[in-house]
């Protein structure tokens, strides 16, 4: 049997590991680089919720475990990584509101502020320590996803943002409380289409301005062409 | 019961993806949205008894049932539109022909996520669904090749997504809280109603702030409005419609069911109630300000959408019997109107090939018809007596009066200056232009939901049957607000 | 058999009025006049009815109750006709008949079937909407039939909405009344707070700080439907711009309505009223009176004109209403029902010779088809039934005696100079003030009338159109005669008339008996009349009028309005300053080529330019701006106010909890 301060050591390295995952993701300018990264992050998720297992024994945990792996660790970059492919970025390195540096700062803020707004409240819930500083970190890879959303330019960096919000919450669920499998599954699918989603219109976004007003002579033209018919 | 609903629209989504011709599809997808429709309706006018499925995960109770019954007559009109008015899309070649397949499955998928929300008796089953609604709504919309469009989708998306895992975030905790407290871990709503007194109130806060924010984004509160006045102006005009009237009634009618269940627990009940009158309040602030000086039609409806979204935001925050039972009666009326509005906008599209007020005018004696769509849902939702905005609206405002009297002068200020922005526009609208350009034929399709819409929105104003006053009764006591 | 009590007969009377209104939509496409022909019958009957019901319960004081709660159980359709309301619906049936007589050839030159149908709907609506905002017992229904009155005024408005002229007054009208409808339903809404209900009945006692706010609400609300100054602005844009049937129904009827609705909650709901009301009525009173007859004199734009003379006349209406508080509060009961009866009394007279009035313009602008008067003149000639109309409302309006606008002024003038039984110097002072002021303003309304009148009917035709005039159909003849007949009837009579009120009220007036004096000079009149036409030669001489021999004299040489009135000018041009305005186009947005410029000199427009554009230019640009933020074509601010906002809610939820 493995001891539980070895176990909470262990947890506590996997966050670590998990926030920088995050301050990679916020600061990296290669797009593969990106994708390598939340790839990463989400096998350290897998990792913590395994930990979890070993400590807790409840089955929904390998579910997350599994679907995880599945969806997240090698579905989703593998996917992105085609598209990358087509749509040919290499590189993301316009900023928006906020400079690399001062990402890493605002995130160590939040952290801060999450701890002292969330920590007193849930404690409120018969929980320890480690698993409330978990939620925590949860709920601020949320917001560092968010900001990776509105400070990177590309669609696709967006979407990696999106995801990496996505991830925080699956923490943040881990560690307080188990959802039902199905919700999870269903969860997941929903994730997949919007991922999809916004990853095909991007094709769209992208589409060069030449080839836009290819498309709107083309929109003109009809309309001249009904007016004579008149 | 349910069992029909979701039957029905697997069906007609099963055999609109068969290849068929756009007329068999349009058909088959009239009497989908119909059945539902009369089911619903059916449902509603029986007072049936909650009916429950799936161990319990799926149920429909009065309010489900209205929601239903609201959406499937809107998506039944907006079907009945889309007959001509895809045809004129398809010619201006803003619609790509072989989209129109694609449209219908999205169109029937859509109505389909939208029962299942509104039949969830879970509240991860709504999330779910409610993601689903916006993934769908915004393939609705990439049905015109446009970047334009995409661009509206993608803020649909992004800005609704977003704000919807914050909603997770809180959809845990209220799971975490229900363990906690009873064992039994449960997100069902029947059973949430039960628990949720002993919520210890500092977490049961934070859980509804949480869950606000992701609905607050699907029904276009202000600050995570943005998406919405981009998203329904760009969207073909049916689908305006149904966005404007259904879609976006997925998060009010979520925010509607967190409030009542924070009912029994004064605390929360209380920051809730102050958190919603003031979301609503800058809501309408925002929207009515926006109005003033915009010269695109579908942008000026949307905002009045917005507007109305923070009006039925405030009515639900000030928590009175009342005010919930008029809030309940306006969110039908506010949806039939928007499409009202939203296909008369369609009509003025098929004319003038633009929705902007440069280049629309004349309207009077171009497309009269249009011009009357327009004028009628103006004067209803700036609560012209014996249309249906007039009763609801000075109900809670007497509300609203009952807590403050200065929010009531900034709100019904507010009010003066959306109902001026709606004349500044159809004044301009409807003065003669440069040159006459020739009258273009509607055809019945879309004159049929236009009139038809008419005549329901001049009854429900002049007329309030008992058996509607009774079905609010109904649907408040399902709540806990018993009368 | 079946028994008919009154209130059938009204229920019955407003349903044919609104029969008469839906049957022009049923036959919207119907190019025949006879549609309209039909409705206006029909509307006149009801009228007919109206006027015999409200003079019988003005009559026997008999209060009318019904309901509407079984066709519209939400809406609280409560209704009591007392006798305040019943002069009120008297007056409105009395005007109404006579418009809807006007209104069966008036619409005559204007070329659109639908739209003149649509018209003869919203005029019959507009009238249905003002009987039942007098007869409302709920606040509810008050503010239903309010909002119904406004709305369709506002459609009858944009009558011409091709004209831009026309849109731009429309709109403007449309945002007064809904600010109007904005401080009327705060003004309600305290009330309901207070007494829990929106029932129209005297409220139980209440705090002074809120009944004061009530009160100003109201009064801003009702002020701004009344055109008081500074709120006036929308009347001489409206009213030119409205087809004339309907001016006379806005300044006659509409602008009354608003009045009733101040007296009613002054008098009938609020629990007390305070003297500092009183004087805020007066003065705000005093300021319209003076300030519409002023700028009236300077307009030569006869629709305009008249409105500015509403202002003034809704001023001295107010200056009764005002007096009426302040007596109250000094415990003066018989001094306040001397005021009101005299302000009621002035309601009713502005009511038809301001009808009158329009009628009559609208007759001579629709010959002229020119608004200017300085483009009319030798019109007696040519429209002679026409000008003896007009000269009748002329007088009224002057206040001259036998006329019944002489009465209503006299009682006011009366009621102001008993000032004296008021044991406060500075009220004295500013009742004596307001007494001067108004002696000045009716003198210059006279002044102004002398004017109007003396261009528009006088001398030579100064434009084609006025040269080729014809007199108005006799529907255009007759609804003015009928108001005229009542213009001199109220003022013969009035020693009668009040000789009969005065023992109700324990008051006697001090009218003098016109009666035999007037039928004295009438004989006279006549003698004289049949005597020169006796005595007459029978070959006229003709002959053309020296011209400081000049030969050929045309009407450039003719006094001009200007003219006329340049000397009163004169003496106020400090209130008329003149502003030199220099606008310039460009064909871009960036101000660079340029494509047009416009210099204007006119008089500095006080309130329009300080009040009225400033706040909705600040409205218009709040307005980009905040749409600017929110239409940028990239995702990221968007997401960035979304993060902003969430991490607001997560701080504030933190400070709370």
């Amino acid at each position: 049997m493995i001891s539980d301060s070895l176990l909470e050591g262990a947890l506590k390295a996997l966050l670590v590991l998990i926030v920088i995952s995050a301050l990679l993701l916020l600061t990296r300018k290669n797009v593969l680089s990106l994708f390598r990264s939340y790839a990463l992050q989400s096998l350290l998720l897998a990792f913590i919720a395994v930990v979890l297992y070993v400590q807790e024994r409840k089955i929904e945990l390998l579910f997350t475990v599994v679907l995880t792996v599945i969806s997240k660790v090698i579905l989703i970059p593998f996917f992105l990584g085609r598209v990358q492919q087509k749509i040919s970025i290499k590189r993301d390195a316009e900023f928006r509101y906020i400079k690399p540096v001062a990402a890493v700062i605002l995130s160590t803020a939040i952290i801060v502020i999450i701890y002292a707004v969330f920590a007193p409240l849930l404690r409120i819930l018969p929980v320890t320590e480690i698993f409330i500083l978990g939620s925590v970190i949860g709920i601020s890879m949320t917001f560092m996803g968010l900001i990776v959303c509105y400070s990177r330019k590309r669609v696709i960096t967006k979407v990696i943002g999106y995801l990496t919000m996505e991830n925080g919450v699956v923490l943040f669920g881990i560690f307080l409380i188990e959802l039902p499998f199905l919700i999870e599954m269903f969860v997941i699918m929903d994730i997949l289409m919007v991922v999809m989603i916004t990853a095909i219109m991007s094709f769209g976004m992208n589409a060069s301005v030449e080839e836009f007003h290819v498309h709107l002579k083309s929109l003109r033209q009809w309309f001249k062409e009904e007016d004579a018919s008149k | 019961m349910i069992s029909y609903f979701i039957l029905a629209s697997l069906a007609a989504i099963f055999l609109v993806s068969l290849p068929r011709s756009n007329l068999i599809m349009n058909v088959i997808t009239q009497l989908h949205t119909l059945i539902i429709a009369l089911l619903a309706g059916y449902l509603l006018y029986t007072d049936t008894a909650t009916a429950y499925l799936w161990d319990s995960n799926l149920f429909i109770d009065s309010l489900s049932a209205y929601m239903i019954f609201i959406s499937g007559i809107i998506f039944w009109l907006a079907t009945v539109f889309a007959k001509g008015y895809n045809e004129s899309l398809i010619n201006t070649g803003e619609l790509n022909p072989k989209n129109v397949r694609f449209f219908y499955i999205a169109f029937n998928g859509l109505l389909l996520s939208l029962i299942l929300a509104f039949s969830s008796n879970n509240l991860a089953l709504l999330w779910i669904f409610a993601e689903l609604t916006t993934i769908l709504s915004a393939l609705l919309i990439v049905v015109l090749n446009a970047k334009e469009n995409i661009i509206a989708a993608m803020k649909y998306i992004f800005i609704t997504s977003i704000a919807m895992v914050f909603s997770f975030i809180g959809m845990i905790l209220l799971f975490s809280l229900t363990k906690y407290g009873y064992g039994e871990a449960t997100l069902r709503w029947d059973l949430l109603m039960q628990y949720a007194e002993d919520f210890p109130p500092e977490l049961f806060i934070v859980s509804f702030v949480l869950l606000f924010i992701g609905f607050a984004a699907k029904s276009g509160l202000v600050p995570f409005h943005i998406w919405l006045p981009a998203a329904h102006s760009k969207a073909p005009s049916n689908v305006s419609a149904i966005l404007s009237s259904s879609v976006i009634s997925v998060g009010i009618y979520a925010i509607i069911r967190l409030f009542s269940l924070t009912r029994p627990n004064p605390e929360t009940h209380d920051f809730a109630s102050a958190l919603l009158i003031a979301f609503g309040i800058i809501t309408i602030g925002i929207a009515a300000f926006s109005m003033v000086t915009r010269t695109n039609l579908k942008k000026l409806i949307a905002f009045s959408s917005v507007e109305g979204m923070g009006l039925l935001v405030l009515a639900i925050g000030l928590g009175t019997e009342t005010a919930l039972f008029w809030a309940l009666f306006l969110l039908g009326a506010h949806g039939l109107v928007k499409a009202l509005m939203f296909l008369s906008a369609g009509i003025i599209h098929w004319q003038y090939h633009s929705d902007r007020a440069d280049s629309i005018h004349s309207l009077f004696l171009l497309q009269p018809l249009a011009a009357v769509g327009l004028i009628m849902g103006g004067l209803a939702i700036i609560g012209t007596p014996f249309l249906p905005f007039f009763v609801p609206k000075i109900m809670i405002l007497s509300q609203l009066g009952l807590r403050s009297i200065p929010l009531l002068f900034l709100v019904v200020l507010l009010f003066a200056i959306v109902a001026s922005a709606f004349v500044i526009f159809l004044l301009r609208i409807i003065s003669p232009g440069d040159d006459l350009p020739a009258k273009r034929k509607i055809p019945f399709s879309m004159r049929l939901p236009v009139v038809i819409l008419f005549v329901i929105v001049l009854l429900l104003g002049l007329f309030f049957p008992d058996k509607i006053s009774e079905i609010m009764q109904h649907m408040l006591e399902q709540l806990g607000w018993s009368m | 058999m079946i028994n008919i009590t009154l209130d059938m007969l009204f229920i019955l009377a407003t349903f044919l009025l609104l029969l008469a209104a839906l049957y022009t939509l049923l036959f919207l496409t119907k190019k025949s006049k006879i549609v309209r022909g039909v409705s206006l019958s029909v509307a006149l009957l009801a009228n007919a009815i109206l006027i015999l019901i409200s003079s019988s319960i003005v009559y026997s004081g008999t209060a009318l109750e019904f309901n509407f709660n079984q066709i519209f159980p939400m809406m609280g359709m409560d209704f009591l006709i007392d006798r305040l309301a019943a002069f009120f619906i008297l007056a409105v049936s009395i005007i109404a008949a006579a418009v809807t007589v006007y209104s069966f050839h008036y619409l005559d030159h204007y070329p659109q079937t639908r739209r003149k149908n649509i018209h003869i709907f919203l005029m019959n609506l507009f009238v249905l909407s003002m009987v039942y905002v007098v007869a409302s017992r709920n606040m509810i229904s008050f503010l239903i039939f309010w909002e119904l009155m406004s709305v369709s005024s506002f459609f009858l408005v944009c009558f011409e909405f091709e004209k831009a002229e026309t849109r731009k007054a429309g709109l403007f009208y449309f945002i007064m009344t809904q600010l109007s409808t904005v401080f009327l339903i705060c003004a309600f809404v305290i009330l309901y707070n207070e007494t829990g209900s929106f029932e129209l009945a005297r409220a139980s006692e209440m705090s002074s700080g809120l009944l004061s706010m009530a009160f100003i609400s109201l009064f801003i609300g009702f002020g701004i439907k009344a055109g008081i100054i500074p709120f006036h602005k929308w009347l001489p844009y409206a009213h030119p711009a409205a087809p004339s049937n309907i001016s006379a129904l806005m300044s006659g009827l509409m602008i009354k309505v608003a009045l009733y609705g101040l007296i009613r909650f002054l008098l009938y709901i609020f629990p007390a009223t305070y003297l500092w009301w009183g004087i805020l009525i007066l003065i705000a009173g005093t300021v319209s009176a003076f300030l519409g007859v002023i700028y009236a004199l300077k307009e030569h734009d006869l629709k305009r004109l008249l409105a500015y003379h509403s202002i003034e006349n809704v001023g001295i209406i107010l200056m009764g209403i005002g007096m009426c508080v302040i007596f109250t509060s000094y415990g003066l009961t018989a001094l306040a029902m001397i005021s009101l009866v005299a302000a009621l009394f002035h309601t009713l007279n502005h009511g038809l010779f301001k009808s009158l009035l329009f009628l009559t313009a609208g007759s001579v602008i629709s010959e002229t088809r020119t608004r200017n008067i300085e483009e009319m003149g030798g019109l007696v000639k040519r429209m002679p039934k026409t000008a003896v109309l007009f000269f009748i409302g002329a007088v009224s309006i002057s206040a001259l005696p036998p006329f019944n606008g002489f009465v209503s002024e006299f009682l006011l003038f009366h009621s102001l100079f008993q000032s004296s039984l008021i044991p406060d110097p500075i009220v004295q002072l500013i009742m004596l003030v307001c007494l001067t002021v108004l002696a000045l303003t009716s003198a210059l309304a006279a002044a102004c009338f002398v004017k109007a009148f003396g261009t528009v009917f006088l001398a030579a035709p100064r434009s084609e159109h006025a040269a080729q005039a014809k007199e108005a159909s006799w529907s255009m003849v007759a609804g003015p005669s009928l108001l005229a007949a009542l213009c001199i009837g109220l003022g013969v009579f009035s020693f009668q008339i009040f000789s009969w009120i005065g023992p109700r009220i324990g008051y006697s007036f001090p009218l003098p008996d016109m009666l035999p004096a007037v039928s004295v000079g009438a004989v006279l009149l006549l003698m004289i009349v049949i005597g020169f036409r006796l005595t007459d030669s029978r070959k006229p001489r003709v002959s053309e009028t020296w011209g400081c021999g000049i030969n050929s004299q045309n009407s450039k040489m003719e006094y001009t309005a200007s003219g006329f009135s340049q000397p009163i000018i004169n003496i106020f041009s400090f209130i008329y300053q003149p502003q030199k305005i220099n606008k310039r186009y460009f064909m871009d947005i960036q101000e660079t080529v340029f494509r047009e410029g416009k210099v204007e000199i006119r008089m500095v427009r006080f309130f329009e330019d300080y009040v009225y554009l400033p706040i909705a230019r600040t409205v218009q640009r709040i307005s980009r701006w905040l749409y600017s933020q929110q239409n940028e074509v990239t995702l990221d601010p968007f997401i960035f106010y979304e993060f902003l906002a969430i991490l607001g809610l997560i701080l504030l939820v933190g400070v709370i909890v």
